[in-house]
């Protein structure tokens, strides 16, 4: 039975402030891993032989307590929010919400014990073992049930775009992440040969494409009308958009693949909708933009507003960046270089992170009716993130071009380690002040949520 | 063999899109799209000035401190010991 079924105001919020905190309280901790792994990038030999600090064991840490310990749950903080609202009903139940955040986080323990300890998969982005690969499954499942009860009982009639997002994100990703995982094969979690290459990058793309993108874009649709006190530009472009990321997005992961020999038309598939993208990306961006044209005082006075624009800017680049990394010629420099990885940067921190972040704060004083504990602290973490991740844009594109043309004239690897060390210097340096913003960021949302000293509004 | 389960997700995917976007056009989600601009505008909370910045301050000089001091030796190691 829906616990509020009409009257959004008394809900409670629970499940949004337990994303809220777990997100803050993960993000430290795939920040900390991220920093020691750079810093293992500089002086290989720091850590010794201990083997749960070992790069190959940190890094596929580090990438998956990114992609679910941190982004994924501020960004279902936010939809925990706004579903609600948006369709002006109650959540169906906060009570499964919390089951959902209890699961999440064991999953999430049971992630970083099982990678710390070796017991992996080996598949990137899909390295965790079957049964928390079901926990996950099991988890989105859950949140979908959710959220398709609370449209049922929904009082407006009209699905907002964002709530669109919602949906198709969730669903989306449950079965993506069946499929990627190989579900049905429990010991290996992986088909043979060229077919598990497709179906790893099907999967290794769409986990961004399907997860992160609509759920950011869902939030940042939801958030800068409001900031800018304007309805939105076009909801029709909205729809137009959705519909296009539907269709195209889930085309493109083989442009991972391209020097593989997986079938030629599958490549040119990818390519073909790996520059397509640029229909479903300018319709969100324009939409979003148009929205904010002249607004951008107000934006810049609401720190949520803010991490959410910023967060637009870099899709944009990061946008335009995936589209021209598919191409051949330019893959031919770029590919398997730190290229790749500040690309990754761009997408994960400066887009989906950012706005993550800033769904985040633009909830908090919304779920607790109490202002944000420091808006100071905030600031100070927008601006570390933002320093650093165009930090990483920067040293990563050129150490990767380095790496890139070394690799294409037939340098071994040995000289070109030394050109690029300087960079990884910086890059781990970067590292640092990520991790501080973590630092800070939870600080400030676990006082935002307990123990906040501000009035009640 | 792997032909089966691509098919199988392929069509099960197209099936599902096709439904739900006919249910959107019958239900008339696609219609009365200027109300619909107006959707995420709702009541705003009032941003009262936070608590207590001087602590804060102290914090971040604290962790700005420890963020130069433990890249020096990040950097140091780097140059001198590696």
């Amino acid at each position: 039975m829906p616990e509020n079924p009409t009257r959004p105001d008394t809900a409670t919020y629970l499940t949004a402030r337990g994303f809220c905190l777990t997100s803050a309280a993960w993000m430290m901790l795939a920040t900390l891993v991220g920093f020691t792994a750079a810093i293992e990038l500089v002086a290989p030999d720091l850590t010794g032989n201990i083997s749960w600090l070992l790069f190959s064991r940190l890094r596929p840490m580090h990438v998956n307590l990114v992609l679910f310990g941190f982004a994924t749950p501020a960004l279902l903080a936010c939809a925990f929010y706004m579903v609600p609202r948006l369709l002006r009903t109650g959540l169906y139940s906060e009570r499964l919400g919390v089951i959902t955040v209890v699961l999440w986080n064991i999953a999430l323990v049971a992630l970083v014990i099982t990678l710390a300890l070796g017991v992996t998969q080996g598949r990137e982005y899909a390295e965790m073992i079957w049964p928390i690969d079901v926990g996950i499954v099991v988890a989105f499942s859950l949140i979908f049930f959710n959220f398709m009860m609370t449209v049922k009982n929904r009082k407006e009639k009209i699905l907002y775009v964002s709530v669109w997002y919602v949906l198709a994100g969730t669903i989306l990703t449950a079965c993506t992440y069946s499929l990627g995982n190989v579900i049905w094969q429990p010991d290996s979690g992986a088909l043979v040969g060229i077919p598990d290459a497709i179906l790893l990058w099907f999967y290794g793309h769409n986990v961004f494409g399907l997860l992160l993108t609509p759920f950011s874009a869902a939030i940042a649709y939801y958030i800068i009308p409001q900031v800018c006190r304007t309805p939105l530009y076009s909801h029709t472009l909205s729809l137009l958009g959705f519909w296009a990321l539907i269709v195209i997005y889930t085309h493109i992961g083989t442009h991972h693949l391209l020097q593989v020999p997986v079938p030629t038309w599958l490549k040119v598939v990818a390519i073909v909708d790996s520059i397509a993208m640029v229909i479903p990306v300018m319709a969100f961006l324009i939409n979003i933009w148009y929205t904010a044209r002249g607004k951008l005082g107000l934006i810049s006075e609401d720190i949520g507003g803010k991490f959410v624009f910023t967060g637009t800017i870099m899709y944009f680049i990061v946008s335009i960046r995936g589209s021209m990394m598919a191409l051949p010629d330019v893959q031919r420099v770029t590919h398997f270089s730190h290229w790749v990885v500040g690309h990754a940067h761009v997408g994960v921190l400066g887009f989906a992170g950012m706005i993550a972040l800033g769904g985040v704060y633009f909830i908090l004083p919304r779920i607790t009716g109490k202002p944000l504990y420091s808006q100071f602290l905030a600031n100070f973490q927008y601006w570390m993130i933002l320093i650093g991740v165009v930090g990483f844009t920067i040293v990563l594109t050129i150490s990767g071009l380095i790496q890139g043309n070394a690799w294409l004239n037939g340098e071994t690897v040995y000289r070109v380690l030394p050109q690029i060390h300087i960079y990884n210097i910086v890059r781990a340096s970067l590292g640092l002040l990520i991790f501080l913003a973590a630092v800070s960021g939870f600080y400030n949302i676990f006082r935002s949520l307990i123990s906040n000293p501000g009035e009640t509004s | 063999m792997y032909y089966p389960f691509f098919l199988a997700y392929i069509l099960t995917g197209l099936i599902i899109g096709i439904t739900v976007f006919v249910w959107a056009l019958k239900t008339g989600q696609f219609s009365d799209q200027q109300r619909a601009r107006f959707l995420a505008l709702e009541e705003t909370t009032p941003q009262a000035p936070s608590a207590k910045v001087g602590r804060d301050l102290y914090c971040v000089l604290y962790l700005g401190f420890a963020a130069v001091a433990a890249s020096f030796v990040l950097v140091g190691y780097a140059l001198f010991f590696r």
